[in-house]
């Protein structure tokens, strides 16, 4: 069984889950608890040890589906291979190793392939087993390679490509997959870097009052030890706007991506998109694997990503429907280009947003030179921000981000 | 002659032999499970791994652990995580006070053992030799991790809502839950005399990281299918009609499809089963589901969601 694992194994890694050697190892050991006679408990078992997230249930059972499934027809060839091979006696092979999807079954615990695997038996039994096991193996490969070749090349490029992509360029389009890599090694370094300014950081100032009580405690007048005061880290809430509309479809995206890997870090993230008008889709990138699900992005009801961008629209709604929502922990996040296709700007309600929100943080994903040409009208709405930046490189993402986390 | 037995014979456990095991011997506590949950318990048990366990709230994380540890008759351990949470409050903490006062009381004792030093140093040097009385077991204050290692009975360590503690807080834990032991510096390193049945619990509210979810096996409790869910309502909820049982779980499962902002788990489904069977009630009226969907629902807007779709 451990070549046939190790395969699976192999095939999980290309597929881009993370399985350890220490996790290939525990599943060995997990089959011979839980044998190979029931296929749905082997599934059951294997997804337990090897998968970590929900969110790759889907992927394991589909390849765990495809990988110990022999089709109909090779099984025919498998069993006319034997016959050829003439082992045996050409015996049949016994019954139930015709159903049950391809698995051996009971005879064939793990201890009996084992022992086939490292010793030759004396046992015509075992000998036949062996033959059988071999067959099937050399079925299982043919079946690997063939339709999942592709992918596999696509797998293995991207991480010698991710070090070439430079932070300071525009986000790339033939790039995309790397980049999203790229702006979840960026989350990943800000929280690093942040949890370490924290331990340095948590003390403050000298707490005067608790010093004197703990030398007061210890039955002398001198305080010995200095008490700091705890400094207390309010977590802000976050309130993604972002417009989707085609030109700005990526940055956004990256966005999204980057503030719900930064979660941890807030009392709340909430991720609003629009095109000319919100919908939210908070629950959407909290589970989200990127990039394959952005086409659930695309699809999702109610969401117009052909239409024309209307700022003044999504703001109005935002005013009408979320500024319950806003408090003075929470900080809105706006990236869009502000180009209105010359609708109503309705640049009040920004302002309605702002008076009961902390901060209201613009990001345009254009160049500053750009600003106010043609129908951008970021002009009238930056008065009500509190920062306007642009954000057109992973480095003004980085910013963008630094920004946000200071609060 | 016999041989004499040690003192502390390992009781006879219930052992958890199988995944059908596991089903039979949880269903005898009241706790239904499907295969996906006896398969993880089963393995983790076997392979004495940590177990983590996901999904929304109300679905029995908590409750597993529990059942874990009434079934194979261990001593449930519990650790509730915290934003702020540090190793004095997990692990353990020297008991100030109560040195504090032996000191006092022990004044005159140490006074008498210090009445021959001739010097100050002299009087130092002794008071070193007795110093391992004051950091001695007597003053550790042990919290559940410690309280995990050390205790002599088999344990069940819980530590529950993993997702709220620091990423600080995680990389500490790894530590722990690879070895079982914890260096204390005045004391030396204290062993576990055997692995406690660790099960995590998080609502992922964040995403925990890759260290801490290698070292365990991972189980996804999610909402009860039709079937689980009404086993679980006639198992818990003594004396119900199996008419009512079926019309109360139909209409949570519709429930749950509909988009509400928080959907009603298992705990507030039994919870409303509870509270017709109170009421004497044997179907389902809707002016009963009217009357009592505050049970249920603990949302305004989601109440109005499903009164509008039960008038339809």
């Amino acid at each position: 069984m451990t070549p046939r694992l190790l395969a699976f194994v192999r095939l999980l890694r290309e597929q881009g889950l993370r399985v350890s050697v220490a996790e290939s190892l525990e599943a060995l050991q997990s089959i011979g608890h839980i044998g190979l006679d029931d296929r749905e408990l082997l599934r059951l078992g294997l997804r337990t040890v090897l998968v970590k997230s929900q969110r790759d249930f889907a992927l394991f059972d589909t390849l765990f589906q495809r990988f110990f499934t022999v089709p109909r027809r090779r099984k025919r060839r498998r069993d006319k291979h034997q016959h050829q091979s003439g082992n045996e006696a050409g015996k049949r092979p016994a019954p139930h190793a015709r159903h049950n999807g391809g698995l051996p079954t009971s005879p064939l615990s793990l201890r009996a392939l084992h022992q086939s695997k490292g010793q030759p038996s004396a046992d015509p039994l075992e000998a036949q087993t062996q033959a059988r096991l071999d067959a099937l193996e050399r079925s299982w490969q043919q079946q690997l390679k063939a339709p999942l070749g592709p992918v596999v090349v696509q797998t293995e490029k991207t991480g010698v490509q991710a070090l070439q992509t430079r932070i300071d360029r525009p986000f790339p389009p033939d790039r995309l997959e790397d980049m999203y890599h790229q702006v979840e090694r960026l989350a990943v370094q800000l929280l690093t870097r942040r949890a370490l300014r924290y331990r340095r950081a948590r003390h403050g100032r000298v707490d005067l009052r608790g010093t004197v009580l703990r030398g007061l405690r210890s039955g002398t007048e001198i305080p010995f030890t200095l008490l700091h005061r705890r400094r207390k880290h309010t977590k802000l809430r976050l309130m993604v706007l972002c417009d989707v509309s085609g030109s700005v479809w990526q940055v956004s995206t990256f966005l999204l991506k980057l503030v719900h890997t930064l979660q941890a870090e807030f009392s709340q993230v909430r991720s609003l998109v629009f095109v000319n008008s919100i919908v939210e889709v908070t629950d959407l990138f909290r589970r989200m694997r990127f990039p394959q699900d952005l086409k659930t992005l695309r699809q999702y009801p109610n969401l117009n990503l052909f239409g024309f961008s209307d700022f003044g629209r999504a703001f109005y709604q935002f005013y009408r429907d979320y500024l319950d929502e806003l408090t003075r922990e929470t900080v809105v996040v706006i990236l869009g280009d502000a180009r209105n296709n010359a609708f109503d700007a309705q640049f009040w309600t920004l302002e309605e947003i702002r008076q009961r929100s902390r901060r209201i943080l613009w990001l345009n994903p254009e160049p500053r030179r750009e600003w106010d040409t043609g129908d951008s009208i970021i002009g009238v709405y930056a008065p009500y921000c509190d920062d306007v930046l642009e954000c057109w490189t992973l480095e003004h993402l980085e910013q963008a981000a630094n920004r946000l986390l200071q609060g | 002659m016999v041989t004499a037995r040690p003192l502390s014979v390992p009781s006879e456990a219930p052992q958890l032999a199988s995944v059908d095991g596991v089903i039979e011997l949880f269903g005898g506590a009241d706790y239904v499970c499907g295969k996906e949950v006896a398969t993880a318990v089963y393995l983790m048990t076997q392979l004495q791994r940590p177990l983590l366990i996901e999904g929304p709230p109300g679905v029995g994380k908590t409750e597993l652990a529990k059942v874990l540890a009434d079934t194979t008759e261990r001593e449930l351990i519990r650790l509730q995580c915290y934003e702020g949470l540090d190793e004095t409050k997990a692990l353990y903490e020297w008991e100030y006070s109560k040195q504090l006062l032996y000191v006092q009381m022990l004044k005159e004792r140490l006074g008498s053992l210090l009445a021959h030093a001739n010097s100050l140093n002299e009087a130092v040097a002794h008071l070193q030799n007795q110093e391992s009385a004051f950091f001695s077991r007597h003053f550790l204050l042990p919290r559940p991790l410690l309280q995990a290692i050390v205790s002599p009975r088999p344990t069940v360590l819980l530590i529950d809502e993993i997702d709220r503690a620091d990423q600080e807080f995680e990389a500490f834990l790894l530590e722990i839950l690879s070895d079982f032991q914890v260096s204390i510096p005045e004391i030396g390193t204290l062993r576990a005399h055997q692995r406690p049945h660790v099960l995590l619990t998080s609502n992922a509210t964040r995403s925990l990281s890759e260290a801490l979810k290698r070292r365990c096996f991972y189980l996804y409790i999610d909402q009860p299918s039709f079937d689980l869910e009404l086993q679980i309502v006639q198992r818990k909820v003594p004396g119900i009609d199996d008419h009512l049982a079926t019309h109360i779980v139909q209409f949570i499962q519709r429930v749950r499809k509909l988009q509400l902002r928080k959907t009603p788990s298992i705990s507030e489904t039994l919870d409303w089963a509870l509270a017709l069977v109170v009421l004497g009630a044997n179907v389902l009226s809707r002016q009963l589901i009217v009357n009592t969907l505050n049970i249920l629902l603990k949302d305004k807007d989601d109440i109005a969601r499903v009164l509008q779709d039960v008038k339809r």
